[in-house]
């Protein structure tokens, strides 16, 4: 891979990087005949960053063999892997803003030949920086690559039930800025942001900030929906709760670019996703949500109900979902029985989301193919507005099964499977109930009991119209589902558990 | 000798402002053994590192405002020491001792405004101004401009007669072997003075690297800001640092694509770096090589030099047949002084090759 930058471009990569610093130690280089993607996920995998720039935004931009390879599906990508700020120091140094007026980046792969008559041949994959400073001083630097250890990224786990908000950075910066958080590398506060109909409500999370100094000041803050661009929330309130370390990260670097943010999730405990847009490149952000945010009082009546389901399923395999309010007793609902009206009535509550549904009346067969060869092409990275991925898994987990090195979920399977059992619902909901059924029992197959439980994981709409039923189960339960909230308050690295995420590994 | 008094003291010196020795002495503050040699010249400062790195900062008589030098009347030394000292070959006729360097240099800035680099002090005053507003740019600037111009008046006119801001004025003296170092430094006539008596030892013997025992197969001049940010830039998990230089290019054809004249080259655990310098006026001002010369030096011994590097304006980087580096680097003086006498002060470093390089 080659790639030549004007100033103004490094300064954006440098940016970007900058961002990515905080996300992982760890940087992913992946380059396709027409984008350069930069990625990095969080050692505890609770965040992942992902720039993507179009080969336009690079004065030159070519990728070895590019031109042999008759098809360009057939282009082997250039990728490696290092540690970002190894790449940050050398092109964030001061000298280099005022003296550099181009920089070339170069993938150097190990088993190639070497190109230039300077350059060693070595097995090693290279990332060959070279800085073309003023007065003709150019400055090369060589760093190693590694093999990335894992192309995994996050897919969007389901479009129709996506809130969406956008907001500038700098509102947000302001937001943020109300809350004495502490600095320095080791306090990595949390903020829980509850989503009403007309206005957002913002708290500090006390129990992680009060440390040894002592009781803190507990700040709150209120603001109108109306501060946001675009706020479309699905079934207000909706609690989330998520560190701020990375998410300042992206805060910042949208401030820094002006680019507003596109902020989308859905529920309490799958992983929040925000999207920059710019002209020739693209930013995709995904932190996971600590599913703390429950422990506000206001929705008493429904975290009771939703209590029972979170325990069955971590009772089940010990996987640690926390829903605390999503989902009624499994064994209540069977899903044949589910009121197809209510879904529609639903549908009429969220049109822009329907948009997003996929046709169901797609031949379930024809799903594994189209998504393997989408894998093919776009081998990294799921793009995030398309979820036809996730849903192939989901119509046909037979298929899915069977590849299960190309797509298994990178952790939590019984996380991804509450979250696949839910999409299947809602697409039940559609008349496909009958094969929705057969799935889950196949996919449950390994967990023993929940294979009963499995179809139940659905909409918490429709958990609300089976209370009665659920509350014999419901005391005998309640306790287990408080155990793992507060252990789940602890460490970054225990509500990984704690989120949806969905990975899929497009290629082996 | 040293029971007689006030005008024989082997060394007086002062200066009204200590910022300028500072700046040399802190070009030399990796080791806090420092031997201090006075000649009637000026002063010389040397440290020394692992056997291999010699660093001497010379400051010149010129540099103080008084300075006075009376050999001590040794009668082994004492017929070669009259006359003036200006042989090369330092053979024990100067007065040497050693002071812990760290120490002298707390003492030296003991009111706090010397400033950790000559060239920043200024700019830390500005900053301590506002620190509210230290993130943005444009804001800080034009605050600095108005707190220049609210303290205009008041003193700035007349403090520009005595070397800008307020500096503190030092004088130091040194009886003789056995007796302190003696610093009496004060801000202003009427405030406070410090008293400082530092322990000085016997000097030791001190590495002898003598550069032009062999002769010069490399010879560049370049300003100092290169080769700082060719250091700052280098991976500090760096061990070596290779210097190469190339002869020119036969003819005068295709200088782009000859080989760079000066190269620094380092590896370090995550990759290597190389800098190339072309024969520009711009960046070099003069390179003389006859052949390829390519020598390693550890790399941390040269980042000694960094610091030095940061108020230097020239480097003359020179490398002999033995591989033997030396640096010099110009550190300028505020202001010229006794009409066109350069006075510059300037910190050599002299350091030896690795000498598994091939």
């Amino acid at each position: 891979m080659q790639a030549t930058l004007d100033a103004s471009a490094l300064k954006q990569i440098t940016r970007a990087l900058a961002c990515l610093s905080r996300y992982g130690d760890e940087l992913t280089i992946y380059a396709t005949p027409d984008t350069l993607a930069l990625s990095s996920t969080s050692q505890s995998q609770s965040a992942f960053c992902r720039f993507k720039y179009r080969r336009q935004f690079f004065s030159r931009y070519s990728l070895a063999h590019a031109e042999l390879a008759l098809d360009a599906d057939e282009v082997v990508p250039a990728m490696g892997q290092l540690q970002t700020k190894n790449l940050l120091s050398i092109l964030k140094h001061k000298t280099v803003e005022k003296t550099v007026e181009k920089c070339e980046l170069v993938i150097t792969d190990g088993d190639a030949p070497a190109q230039e008559e300077d350059e060693q041949d070595s097995l090693e994959s290279r990332l060959t920086v070279r800085l073309h400073c003023k007065h003709g001083v150019v400055k090369t630097h060589r760093l190693l690559l590694q093999t990335p250890n894992s192309l995994l990224a996050p897919a969007i786990p389901d479009a129709q039930y996506h809130s969406r908000l956008t907001i500038g950075a700098r509102a947000v910066r302001d937001m943020i800025e109300h809350f004495p958080l502490q600095r320095g590398p080791k306090s990595d506060p949390q903020l829980i942001w509850t989503f009403n109909e007309y206005d957002v409500e913002i708290r500090g999370m006390e129990t992680i900030m009060t440390g040894k100094t002592g009781p803190q000041l507990a700040t709150e803050l209120i603001i109108s929906a109306e501060e946001f661009d675009r706020y479309e929330v699905f079934d207000t309130p909706l609690t989330l709760s998520f560190h701020l370390r990375e998410f300042n990260a992206t805060v910042g670097f949208a401030e820094a670019s002006s680019l507003p943010l596109a902020i989308s999730f859905t529920d309490p405990a799958s992983p929040v996703f925000i999207d920059l847009s710019g002209d020739l490149s693209e930013s995709l952000s995904v932190i996971s949500t600590s599913g703390l945010g429950a422990h506000g009082g206001e929705r008493g009546v429904r975290g009771e109900l939703g209590a029972e389901a979170a325990d069955q399923s971590r009772a089940d395999d010990g996987s640690g979902v926390r829903r605390a309010r999503s989902m009624p007793p499994p064994s209540m609902m069977p899903p044949p029985s589910l009121p197809p009206p209510l879904s529609f009535r639903h549908q009429a509550q969220a049109q822009t989301r329907l948009q997003s549904r996929p046709p169901t009346a797609r031949p379930p067969t024809a799903r594994p193919s189209s998504a393997s060869a989408a894998r093919a092409r776009e081998p990294l990275f799921l793009p995030s507005s398309q979820p036809t991925e996730l849903e192939a898994g989901m119509h046909v987990p037979g298929a899915r099964r069977g590849q299960g090195a190309d797509a298994e979920p990178l952790f939590l399977p019984g996380t991804q499977l509450s979250q696949a059992a839910e999409q299947a619902i809602r697409d039940s909901g559609l008349g496909i109930e009958g094969m929705t059924a057969r799935e889950f029992a196949a996919m449950l197959e390994d967990d023993g009991e929940e294979v009963d439980f499995g179809p139940g994981d659905a909409d918490w709409e429709m958990g609300a119209r089976v209370r009665e039923g659920s509350l014999e189960i419901h005391d005998e339960i309640m306790e287990v589902e408080f155990e793992p909230t507060q252990l789940g308050g602890g460490t970054k690295v225990s509500w990984v558990s704690v989120c949806g995420w969905v990975f899929v590994r497009p290629i082996d | 000798m040293s029971d007689d008094g006030e005008v024989d003291k082997v060394l007086t010196a002062s200066v009204h402002d200590v910022k300028y020795v500072m700046g040399l002495l802190r070009g030399v503050q990796f080791e806090n053994r420092a031997t201090i040699r006075a000649t009637s010249g000026g002063l010389s400062v040397t440290v020394e590192e692992a056997r291999t790195l010699l660093a001497t900062a010379f400051i010149f008589k010129g540099i103080f405002d008084e300075y006075s030098y009376h050999p001590e009347a040794e009668p082994s030394s004492q017929a070669q020491s009259s006359q003036p000292a200006s042989q090369p070959q330092e053979e024990g006729e100067p007065t040497a001792f050693e002071v812990p360097l760290n120490t002298l240099i707390e003492c030296l800035s003991i009111f706090g405004n010397a400033g950790s680099s000559s060239s920043n002090t200024k700019h830390r005053l500005w900053h301590t101004g506002n620190s509210d507003q230290e993130d943005n740019q444009e804001e800080g600037s034009s605050n600095r401009a108005n707190s220049r111009q609210n303290k205009g008046p008041a003193n700035g006119r007349i403090d520009q007669y005595f070397g800008g801001d307020k500096g503190t004025g030092m004088r130091l003296s040194y009886v003789g072997a056995g007796h302190p170092l003696t610093l009496f430094m004060a801000e202003d006539a009427s405030g406070p003075t410090a008293t400082c008596e530092i322990t000085t030892f016997e000097a030791e013997p001190m590495l002898e690297l003598d550069f032009l025992e062999s002769p010069t197969v490399l010879k560049i001049i370049l300003k100092s800001s290169w080769l700082r940010d060719a250091l700052s830039e280098l991976d500090p998990t760096c061990e070596r640092l290779t210097i190469i230089g190339n002869p020119p290019p036969p003819g005068r054809v295709a200088r782009v694509s000859g080989p760079p004249r000066l190269r620094l080259q380092a590896v370090g655990t995550f990759g290597s770096t190389e800098m190339d310098y072309p024969s520009d006026k711009e960046v070099l001002e003069t390179c003389d090589c006859e052949q390829q010369v390519r020598f390693s030096y550890v790399f941390k011994h040269i980042a000694c030099a960094s610091r030095a590097l940061q108020n230097s304006t020239k480097t003359s980087l020179r490398i002999n047949e033995e591989g033997m580096l030396s640096l010099q680097l110009i550190m300028p003086t505020a202001r010229p002084r006794h009409g066109g006498n350069n006075t510059d002060g300037f910190i050599e470093f002299r350091c030896l090759p690795l000498d598994d390089d091939s």
